[in-house]
């Protein structure tokens, strides 16, 4: 009945039944194939040692010798769920599958065993209510992926709730997976094949999902039966509400991936799948790459000089090289799953070349992490540094042989200082560490629609002189303006943007909170590759990643470049093959060229295929990878008020005031309100929203709550004095929550 | 633990702390602090040797001395004063290490008068008052050299009051109450921090009622002003 290693990690339970001795007129082979194929699929999936089975489906036993043996209870089951869980203290996830017939009994889902009697379904049918409470010991602090095969699948999320609602199960994390919704019956199919949902289940985890990362969550899983396989029977439901990790629980990848993406690692450094959830991603510049890469020693230095999470973080590194990165569709399809999962982030910016700059653009995009810009070369700190425009604001350090010269900080001390920092406040809706993640987003609502192509086009391109003068002045802009013309040809309105290069926006914003504004709305956008400017290479990236084919985003370059290009430039001009135009000629004559950057006949609004990817894919490949991330930390509106709070908060060692006036008494008392309303503000919600019982029963809830109410007893003490009832409310909470530590630290003696 | 999470920690604790002696339960707030007296002292413990030399153990040191002050503080309220004086003198030792913060330093010389170890007009409190004064107004003076960051900033309200206090002990009057002056227009003290301050030369003056009756009332009066 069980097979595997007491150290697993994950447990799979199958139950259910195909047969019914006392019923059997429901007796059905296919949730038989359903069980076995889910089991070895599973097993299958996972290194066999890592995976603890426990088959009560059909009671365990094969069918030649079901008759020997009685059919066990709703109870037997549940005693026998509980002794395999109590054997295998280490089992964190557990996938509880059940195949077989369910049925509505008294509002509650039933679920046939092959026990269940007719006409006494209640006490011979397994309710889930009735299984999960008295599993609440071993179930707490485990994940628990529900999964249904059966009629009204959807219904138990209803009987789970009040279960998984109450303050005991305050830690505990559930989410349902079922085949149908409450209402609906499932399919069965012939027998000798597993279930139409089974099916679709079992063939996802021997095959994989391609595009996706190293591990699936439920949440993949049921989003790809759902909008991937056109069959209007199967109505999969994914329930993450019944408890309160239950999204991050259905986002957290569980089930190795098949068809992972694999990525391109430099040579002789990790060959692991960079597409696994590594926390820390290192890019390396071409040229950095055949110098000892001193940026990989620089980051493992660091590591050792970081303590606690930030550690660990480091400790877990995958390294690719920018050339490698852009050499086909798939390889930087698995270098943006890793730009939006890594935490952090270290770009290689020496020569800021442009594969590392169109990464650079990607990642600013999708992670608010720790992103850091290393320069090797002869850069040292303090140094004279061309830096492209859109990233002026960013902090370059150094990791070159020069800066690890006495009297200067090492490139991995410097390394460690920015870790250390950015890890510590990342997180915060405040933290920036690249200009564009919070402008791109900044929009307000009257200012996110498209700007049509009729009103312009938007022109990324360098600004070096000669270009101005030669490229832009004398061909660009003008071959661009004519098709504009053309295309708005009886147009009596003013065009809004015309032909317009980042400088020239018309715009009261920052020049590159406009730019990012305009290239998150702009219908076309031109990006001119000419002098492989790092800046416009920044800008790509970004465009790239936040448009999809409703938009027209046209590479071209002009001609003739070196014939002697890096690999690196070969490699892009392969992915993204621009459009070559001959800026040495008059405009007016290669008007075919124009005509196919900018065509104004036929279909003129959809996005085009340049090179070897689909318009929108890079944008698609960032949704993908940010569907299935948890962003459980950054979202918690607690934490947020929390961080928002300590900005107001006066030093509690010394007492310095947070104004950046201190001598303003009117400043410093709105800083101490601001600080006493956000602390309240938490308070509050934690207690409203999930009631004082299940604060002080969760960890997490109630280190938030406790922070805020400490703040307040300890800082506002004063100021709610007139507040009475609400300070007392305050004071009853810090008591308690002082019990539970006080008993807690007794407990670890 | 990590020694950041377990500063981290602690500091989270003794804001707990404070906020139950505001409420009045000194000894709630004393179990908390000794127990974060025991979880510092641990980790001081894994470097026995270079603990009270070596800068990356500056941060524990602090937090340890400032915690070794807030002791002493709740013993004063209850006025035990010998076993306030204990205390403070623990985090005197590794507050001189740093010389950052004059809190343990401050309240040593005040607690070395009420336990009667010393009177006010002695040689060695008159030095000692004359020291303070000296190390927090060249502090004052040197955090307007940018140069200084680990100094006492003239925007800490704790550094404006050990100086006045220090003053008015040395029947300085003027010159305490520019200090208390200064440091509210500098600082803004909270109200909390205001009532603190006035508490605390309030106590300071019944204390010194007997012996130093001039000090006292200026003490008293400076109580008042910050009212």
């Amino acid at each position: 009945m069980t097979a595997e290693s007491t150290g697993a990690e994950i447990a799979l339970i199958t139950i259910g039944g195909s047969r019914y001795p006392d019923w059997p007129g429901l007796a059905h082979k296919s949730f038989a194939v359903s069980a076995s194929g889910i089991q070895e699929a599973i097993i299958g999936a996972f290194a066999p040692s890592s995976v603890a089975t426990l088959t009560l489906f059909d009671d365990g036993v094969e069918s030649d010798s079901a008759a020997a043996a009685p059919a066990l209870s709703p109870s037997d089951i549940a005693s026998a769920i509980n002794q395999f869980l109590q054997a295998r203290p280490k089992v964190s996830d557990i996938i509880l599958y059940f195949c077989g017939h369910g049925s509505e009994y008294n509002g509650s889902l039933c679920l046939h065993l092959n026990a269940t009697k007719r006409d006494n379904e209640g006490l011979t049918g397994l309710l889930l209510g009735n299984l999960v409470k008295p599993l609440q010991e071993q179930l707490a602090r485990r994940r628990i992926y529900l999964v249904l095969d059966c009629c009204f699948a959807g219904h138990a999320a209803k009987d789970l709730k009040s279960v998984y609602r109450s303050p005991l199960m305050g830690e505990f994390g559930l989410v349902l997976v079922g085949a149908v919704d409450g209402d609906s019956t499932a399919n069965a199919s012939s027998d000798n094949a597993p279930t139409l949902f089974s099916g679709h289940l079992i063939d996802l985890i021997r095959q994989g999902l391609p595009g996706k990362p190293d591990g699936l969550s439920f949440d993949d899983v049921v989003s790809h039966i759902r909008t991937s396989i056109a069959d209007p029977t199967l109505k999969p439901v994914l329930d993450f509400t019944i408890s309160r990790a239950g999204l991050e629980i259905a986002r957290r990848p569980v089930i190795p991936n098949k068809a992972s993406a694999r990525l391109p690692i430099k040579e002789g450094g990790d060959q692991a799948s960079l597409s696994q959830a590594r926390r820390t991603l290192v890019v390396l510049s071409d040229s950095e790459a055949t110098s000892q890469t001193k940026l990989v020693n620089a980051v493992s230095a660091a590591s050792t000089l970081l303590q606690g999470d930030a550690k660990a973080a480091t400790a877990d590194v995958a390294i690719v090289l920018a050339s490698q990165a852009v050499s086909s569709p798939d390889s930087l399809k698995a270098v943006i799953a890793a730009l939006c999962r890594s935490e952090i982030a270290v770009f290689d910016g020496t020569g800021f070349e442009p594969a590392v700059m169109l990464l650079l653009g990607i990642r600013s995009v999708v992670r608010r992490g720790v992103t850091i810009i290393s320069v090797g070369g002869s850069y040292t700190i303090g140094g004279a540094l061309d830096i492209p425009f859109m990233i002026k604001d960013a902090n370059v350090v150094s990791h070159s042989s020069a800066q690890s010269s006495p009297g200067r900080s090492t490139p991995a001390q410097l390394l460690a200082s920015r870790i250390r920092q950015g890890f510590a406040s990342y997180k915060s809706a405040h933290y920036a560490d690249l200009p564009t993640f919070s402008a791109i987003r900044q929009v307000p609502p009257e200012r996110r629609e498209i700007i049509p192509q009729r009103d312009g086009f938007l022109v990324l391109c360098p600004f070096e002189t000669n270009y101005v003068k030669m490229v832009w002045s004398q061909y660009l802009s003008t071959g661009l303006a004519h098709q504009l013309e053309a295309l708005r040809l009886g147009d009596e309105t003013r065009a809004r943007l015309g032909v317009a290069r980042s400088f020239e926006l018309d715009s009261p914003r920052l020049v590159s909170q406009a730019v990012y504004e305009a290239i998150r709305r702009v219908h076309t956008c031109v990006v001119d590759w000419t002098l492989w400017s790092p800046n416009v290479f920044y800008e790509f990236g970004v465009r790239l990643s936040v448009t999809s084919n409703r938009r027209r985003t046209v590479a071209i370059i002009g001609v003739p470049f070196s014939k002697e290009l890096s690999a690196q430039k070969e490699a892009l001009l392969r992915l993204f093959d621009p459009i070559q135009y001959d800026p040495s000629q008059e405009w007016a004559g290669t008007l075919k060229t124009f005509d196919k950057m900018v065509p104004v006949e036929g279909d003129v609004s959809q996005s085009i295929r340049q090179g070897q990817l689909a318009p929108d894919e890079i944008y698609r490949a960032v949704q993908a990878a940010l569907d299935g991330m948890s962003h459980s930390d950054s979202d918690r509106v607690e934490h947020q008020l929390l961080r928002d709070a300590r900005y107001f908060e006066r030093d509690s060692t010394d007492s310095s005031p947070a104004s950046l006036f201190p001598e303003s008494a009117t400043l410093a008392l709105l800083d101490a309100e601001a600080e006493r309303e956000r602390l309240l503000a938490v308070w509050a919600y934690l207690i409203h929203r999930w009631g004082e019982e299940r604060v002080l029963s969760d960890d997490d809830l109630r280190r938030s709550c406790t922070q805020a109410v400490d703040g307040l007893l300890s800082r506002h003490f004063e100021a709610l004095s007139h507040e009475i009832a609400l300070r007392q409310q305050l004071e009853s909470f810090q008591d308690k929550t002082l019990a539970i530590a006080r008993e807690k630290r007794r407990s670890r003696r | 633990m990590d020694i950041d999470s377990l500063i981290k920690e602690a500091k989270g604790q003794k804001t707990t702390a404070n906020g139950l002696r505001k409420r009045g339960n000194v000894d709630g707030a004393r179990e908390l602090l000794l127990d974060v007296v025991e979880d510092l002292e641990a980790a001081a413990q894994e470097a026995p040797e270079s603990f009270a030399t070596d800068n990356d153990w500056a941060p524990l040191r602090r937090e340890l001395a400032d915690t070794y002050g807030m002791i002493g503080g709740l013993e004063r309220r209850l006025k035990r004063y010998a076993e306030s004086l204990s205390w403070y003198r623990k985090g005197l030792q590794l507050e001189d290490i740093d010389k950052v913060s004059t809190y343990n330093f401050s309240n040593t010389i005040v607690l070395t008068i009420l336990s009667e170890e010393a009177r006010l007009e002695s040689p060695s409190v008159q030095s000692a008052l004359g020291e303070l004064i000296d190390r927090l107004t060249k502090a004052i003076d040197e955090s307007k050299d940018p140069q200084k960051t680990e100094t006492v900033r003239t925007e800490q309200w704790w550094a404006w009051t050990d100086l006045g206090q220090a003053y008015l002990l040395k029947g300085m009057l003027a010159e305490a109450n520019s200090a208390y002056e200064k440091g509210i227009r500098e600082t803004n003290p909270s109200e909390g921090d205001r009532q603190s301050s006035k508490s605390v030369l309030s106590e300071l003056a019944d204390d010194l009622a007997a012996l130093n009756p001039d000090i006292s009332s200026a003490l008293r009066e400076q109580a008042t002003r910050l009212a």
